[in-house]
């Protein structure tokens, strides 16, 4: 089920109980603590076993398996996608077949190399990673199997089949991917091993399967085996590529004859490419291409005279793949047929009448228009000519046929000849009774359309007609075109009719007699019939009848073959015919070929020019091969997707064996590693837990994430508050700074009594320049002389504590009206805030309500009517007090009170206390009690009955 | 006095234990009620006034000279009986954060709250237990009295188990009277029992303080490592990671705690707990005015 790449790796495996034996290794030995009672602890120790003890272990099987999962991670495991038996699997034998792509495409090159090249060392490696154990059959194909017989055969080893991939050659033929795999295929059928697999060394192009491809791509390969492994290498770049696609000579305008060039690019645009024209050995023409388009023609000019032989190559500047750029011809100019136009009048072809038109598209002094030439005659003279010079006769607005011309004609139109008969203006019914045997149809009555609908429309059936290749019906506005008389035309038994007007009746009708062809068109060509000769389709109407007469197009002269097609020249009974002749190469060998019964045939392996010598009156005669074009092997883009498993050429070695023993499970090991990884972070995050004074306080989960937030985000002012706890803060400077020692643990007394705040019991005291200044916000300030004057750094602390949310109450304890400590006082506070002063603290502050509902604030000592205080922010940050409100509450050692309160005694004393507690409340709870927002929650309480 | 010195004495004057709403069989609530009417009894001594006794009982002349209000006591008003059960067990011994064992704050305890019942001129009486009664003092009104109760707690050394159930149903045995009865223990063991024997004590019209004393480990476990917990008072350690378990600990103390605290609240036993890091004269205020809230 599991192999690996480097099973070497796995000796590291025990690496994984590493953490084992660190956990043995590091075991702490227990400390003995002894402990009050475990009724408690043993409770909790059993509660917190499945969880704890669970965690711990998985902790310690996560950190395990990390371990083990980077260790198969580098042993690289590999997933049997067969599903079959254990083992690592390599040691079974595999099948291969080694396929090398020869086709002209595979001399693309890049760096220097030709793809061929590169598939060959492709081959090579994977043939390295083969055993001797291994069978493997190399063969080279294009469109069929290059090997020897066109077969594919097992090497006999490893040395061979190396051997044999060193011969591949490239070829001169396309590619058929089919062709190919049909024969690896074959080959694997009758093999036995498990592990079969077949290695496609090509250039992926998708001309190789020549449109078949797609999902159901296997159903074209006969012996498909979803088992066997199809692989192929990959190519990464992009390739680009330029190619003559065909050549063909067409006569222009004016009668020059021309060189029409296809030609094709893929890839980037380019401009300014040279083609040229090579006759003969000679360059001869040169023009510049921007190569942009996919596909597009341009036109050369032939200088030459019809009826001579031409030969020569095109070729396009070189670019990475050579072999398309070069395109070979030979042919003859074609001669133009001749046509005769034999006229019913004498005025038929004179200005005025539909023949005017015919002379003018065919008779041109500067040319035909069409690629024919016509001689002009009459009934009379045209006795005089010998019709086979002409290829067709047209016969033009004859009111009857004469009887001779009738028999002139049959012969002619028997042995090959082509007829066109325009017929109108009849004299009756029996005017063409001579041609009878010859028309397709019979030549009615002539009729008025006048009341019908204009316009002709072609047969369905003649549109596929292959002379109509040339232009479609549906090019012309042939409803424009009037027919206003017409000839009614029965057509005869195999007849076919081209044209109907638009009532249906047929109007032109083809037929055959003999060897040749005959036309009838229904109507005359003058205007008083019809329209047409002044319609633009008149050209076309005329080179469609023509070209249908003499069958002649410009192809019919080509001596061009394509690679691996045979070379055919016969010669015809007026020749002679040559016992053998030479044939020379484009290699420039020459070499002597029989003529068997009048018949060459060679079959040519390399493009270029076959020259034949010695044949007839000893000329030479050309013959063109080229490359085969028709596959699109121009065309190199890459199938996508391809329907192999990929192999990449830097990791060939690790894909192919991935691809052979299966599926890598390298990423999902490392995935399993990461989820481990997480799961292990998890399982190992610190427990925050802040030492709880109140048994009451929350410790669940929820509880101990905001106290971790509350740890992260104000470490300090959790430590300053001990918990929730108060800390009696006290500015400890040089001189009587405690002038009441005790009366802190007094007053935290009283606090914890009479309130729910918890207190610590402890005082903190601290000089204004400690560091836990900012972690105390109740701070008190406590005096009978006046303290140092502070200095800069500690005025600034001291604003910074206030406006930052600290609290200062300012006491002072000397009993008199003008003490120096109430000097130091204004003198500071002046530096401190030098726009607030100290003011007195009126009935309404809610200082006198925080706790206790105070009227005024007693003291020790009444020298004030009321406390003083600065606010800042919308909050009184220091509270001065110069009743002495701390020596209401000092005692002596044996807790009696040590100060007379005067002038109200006990009375101002308890006012004293309660004053003091409101002091610390303030300083705690704020303006709490005269915002009110407790009292809807009180209200709801008592309403609820939860409070007595 | 060992255990409370001037300092501590001076301190407790300043509270008072406040019983009147406690219905005791005893100096305040039988007062009034009992056979021996008016005040032609003997005069016993002054006490301090409280609001809420009668002020026919004020003596004014006392008045006049100190200033403060005090009520005369006669011979015949029925004292108060009151016994401390001071906890003498093993675990009561054990120091862990705190600055102290338990067992001296507990014995602090006990003489403060026996000093205080004999300062409102109540018998008190002292009993030490671990698993059984080990010694018992029963309840005088003799200021002497005080010092055999310091000589008795000072001799106790904590050590043996713990039954409390156990002991103070026999300690309810050898209690004939209604009486006061301060419980000083850390209450540790079976509490459901504890609370079950507590509520049979409340039954029989017992007024029952319960002082529960505790070290701040015992609340927080702020220990690290595997740790080997070592009982005092039974035999079988327990060794775990405190990490693991710490939680929950605290979630089972708290649980106790709240168990307690409802339990006691429900037999309306005025229940406080003590740190031995909070010193004890800090602390009995609080506990004094709840005592005097119920």
């Amino acid at each position: 089920m599991f192999s690996f790449l480097n099973p070497g790796l796995l000796w590291a495996l025990p690496l994984a109980s590493a953490p084992i034996l660190l956990h043995l290794l590091f075991l702490r030995r227990a400390r003995r603590v002894e402990f009050s009672d475990l009724t408690l602890l043993r409770a909790a120790y059993r509660r917190s076993l499945p969880s704890s003890r669970l965690r711990q272990w998985l902790l310690l099987a996560a950190r395990c398996l990390i371990i083990a999962c980077l260790v198969l991670a580098f042993a690289r495991p590999l997933v049997q996608s067969g599903g079959a038996s254990g083992g690592t699997g390599r040691e079974e034998a595999v099948n291969a077949v080694i396929l090398v792509d020869v086709s002209y495409s595979m001399g693309y090159e890049t760096g220097g190399k030709s793809r061929l090249d590169l598939a060959r060392a492709h081959g090579l490696a994977v043939l390295k990673l083969l055993r001797p154990l291994d069978k493997v059959a190399v063969g080279a194909f294009s469109d069929r199997l290059e090997t020897q017989g066109g077969t594919l055969e097992w090497a006999p080893d490893l040395a061979a089949a190396q051997a044999a991939l060193r011969r591949a050659q490239p070829g001169s033929r396309p590619t058929d991917f089919v062709a190919a795999l049909r024969a690896g295929y074959g080959l694997l059928k009758t093999s036995q091993a498990r592990r079969r697999l077949i290695v496609l060394l090509s250039d992926n192009a998708s001309h190789g399967w020549r449109g078949e491809v797609g999902v159901r791509w296997a159903e074209s390969v006969p012996d498909y085996d979803p088992s066997i492994q199809l692989m192929t290498v990959d190519w990464d770049d992009r390739p680009a590529n330029a190619a003559l696609l065909s050549a063909a000579v067409r006569h222009a305008g004016g009668g020059a004859p021309e060189l029409s060039v296809r030609y094709a690019v893929q890839g980037p645009a380019r401009p300014n490419w040279e083609l040229s024209r090579w006759q003969n050995d000679r360059r001869v023409d040169q023009k510049l291409l921007n190569l942009s388009e996919r596909e597009a023609s341009t036109a050369l000019p032939l200088r030459t005279a019809s009826g001579e032989a031409v030969w020569g190559r095109l070729e396009l500047r070189r670019d990475a793949l050579a072999a398309d750029d070069a395109l070979f011809y030979s042919y003859r100019v074609p001669s133009r047929p001749k046509v005769l136009i034999v006229r019913g009048g004498p005025r038929t072809l004179d200005v005025g009448r539909g023949g005017y038109f015919l002379k003018k598209i065919l008779l041109d002094p500067r040319g035909s228009l069409l690629p024919y030439a016509a001689d002009v005659a009459d009934s009379v003279s045209v006795k005089g000519l010998r019709l086979s010079d002409y290829r067709a006769v047209i016969l033009l607005d004859f009111r009857s046929i004469p009887p001779d011309l009738g028999s002139q004609l049959e012969p002619y139109v028997r042995a090959g000849g082509g007829l066109w008969l325009i017929a109108a203006r009849t004299d009756g019914p029996e005017a063409y009774r001579p041609l009878s045997k010859l028309l397709p149809a019979r030549v009615g009555e002539a009729f008025d359309l006048s009341g019908a609908s204009p316009g002709v429309k072609p047969d369905p059936a003649a549109q596929d007609d292959a002379q109509a290749a040339r232009f479609s019906w549906r090019d012309f506005e042939l409803q424009n075109v009037s027919v206003r008389r017409a000839a009614l035309l029965e057509p005869a038994q195999g007849a076919r009719i081209l044209l109907r007007d638009y009532a249906g009746r047929p109007l032109w009708v083809s037929g055959r007699y003999g060897e040749g062809r005959v036309l009838v068109w229904g109507s005359s060509l003058d205007f008083t019939w019809t329209d047409l000769a002044v319609k633009p389709v008149f050209a076309a109407w005329l080179d469609y009848g023509l070209g249908l007469l003499t069958a002649f197009t410009d192809l019919r002269e080509w001596r061009s073959f394509k690679v691996g097609q045979p070379i055919v020249r016969e010669w015809s009974a007026s020749e002679a015919a040559p016992a053998a002749v030479r044939m020379r190469g484009p290699d420039g060998r020459t070499f002597p070929l029989q003529v068997v019964r009048r018949r060459l045939e060679y079959v040519p392996q390399a493009p270029g020019i076959y020259l034949m010598e010695g044949g007839a009156a000893g000329a030479e005669e050309a013959f063109a091969v080229n490359l085969d074009r028709d596959s699109g092997e121009w065309d190199l883009r890459p199938l996508i997707p391809s329907p192999f498993q990929r192999l990449r050429p830097d990791s060939l070695t690790a894909d192919f064996l991935r691809i052979l023993y299966g599926r890598e499970a390298r990423d999902w090991v490392l995935a399993l590693l990461l989820f481990l990884l997480a799961a292990e972070a998890w399982l190992a995050r610190p427990r925050f837990s802040m030492p709880v004074p109140s048994g009451r306080a929350t410790r669940g989960a929820a509880g101990a994430l905001a106290a971790a937030a509350l740890l992260a985000l104000v470490p300090a002012a959790v430590r300053a508050q001990e918990g929730d706890r108060f800390v009696w803060t006290q500015v400890k400077y040089p001189g009587d700074w405690d002038p009441y020692p005790s009366v802190y643990s007094e007053v935290l007394g009283f606090v914890g009594t009479v309130t729910s705040i918890l207190v610590v019991p402890n005082r903190r005291s601290i000089s204004l320049k400690d560091v836990s200044l900012f972690e105390s916000p109740f701070l008190v300030l406590a005096g009978r002389a006046a303290p140092p004057n502070l200095d800069d750094a500690e005025i600034a602390r001291l604003r910074s504590y206030l406006t930052s949310g600290g609290f200062l109450w300012l006491e002072d304890v000397s009993g008199s009206r003008s003490s120096p400590y109430d000097r130091w006082v204004r003198h500071t506070m002046k530096l401190i805030f030098p726009d607030s002063d100290l003011t007195p603290l009126g009935s309404e502050h809610v200082i006198y309500k925080t706790f206790f509902l105070m009227r005024s604030a007693g003291g020790r000592a009444i020298v004030s009517g009321s406390l003083e205080g600065i606010d800042w922010g919308g909050r009184t940050v220091v509270v001065y007090d110069r009743n002495d409100l701390m020596g209401a509450w000092a005692k002596d050692a044996l807790g009696h009170f040590l100060l007379e309160c005067v002038p109200g005694g006990e009375q101002q004393r308890m006012t004293a206390r309660k004053m003091t507690l409101n002091i610390v409340m303030y300083a705690l709870t704020g303006s709490y009690k005269s915002d009110a927002v407790h009292q809807p929650f009180l209200l709801e309480k008592m309403r609820l009955g939860l409070t007595p | 006095m060992r255990i409370l010195d001037a300092l501590a004495l001076a301190k407790l004057n300043n509270l008072r234990l406040d019983l009147r709403r406690h219905r005791v069989d005893g100096a305040f609530s039988g007062r009034h009620r009992s056979a021996h009417f008016g005040f032609s009894q003997e005069f016993a001594h002054h006490r301090q006034y409280a609001p809420g006794d009668e002020i026919k009982f004020l003596d004014w002349k006392v008045y006049a000279r100190k200033d403060r209000f005090f009520v005369k006591q006669f011979q015949e008003d029925k004292s108060l009986q009151t016994y401390l059960l001071v906890d003498a067990s093993g675990s009561m011994g054990y120091r862990g954060a705190g600055p102290s064992p338990k067992w001296d704050y507990a014995r602090a305890l006990a003489m403060a709250m026996g000093y205080l019942v004999m300062r409102q001129d109540d018998a008190v009486g002292l009993v030490t237990f671990d698993s059984k009664t080990r010694a018992m003092l029963p309840a005088s009104r003799k200021l002497t009295h005080l010092e055999l109760m310091d000589k008795s707690l000072v001799e106790a050394k904590p050590g043996g188990d713990t039954d409390l159930a156990a002991v103070l149903r026999a300690a309810a045995g050898a209690i004939s009277r209604r009486a006061l009865i301060i419980l000083i223990s850390d209450l540790l063991g079976d509490s459901k029992s504890i609370l079950e024997t507590v509520q049979v004590l409340r039954a029989r019209k017992n007024e029952v303080f319960v002082m529960q004393v505790l070290d701040p480990m015992e609340r927080d476990l702020s220990l690290e490592g595997p740790v080997r917990f070592e009982g005092l008072e039974e035999a079988e350690p327990l060794r775990c990671e405190v990490e693991l378990v710490r939680e929950a600990y605290r979630e089972e103390f708290d649980k106790q705690e709240r168990m307690y605290r409802g339990g006691f609240h429900g037999a309306a036993v005025p229940y406080g707990v003590f740190y031995t890091d909070v010193p004890w004269d800090v602390m009995l205020p609080g506990f004094l005015s709840l005592c005097s809230r119920f």
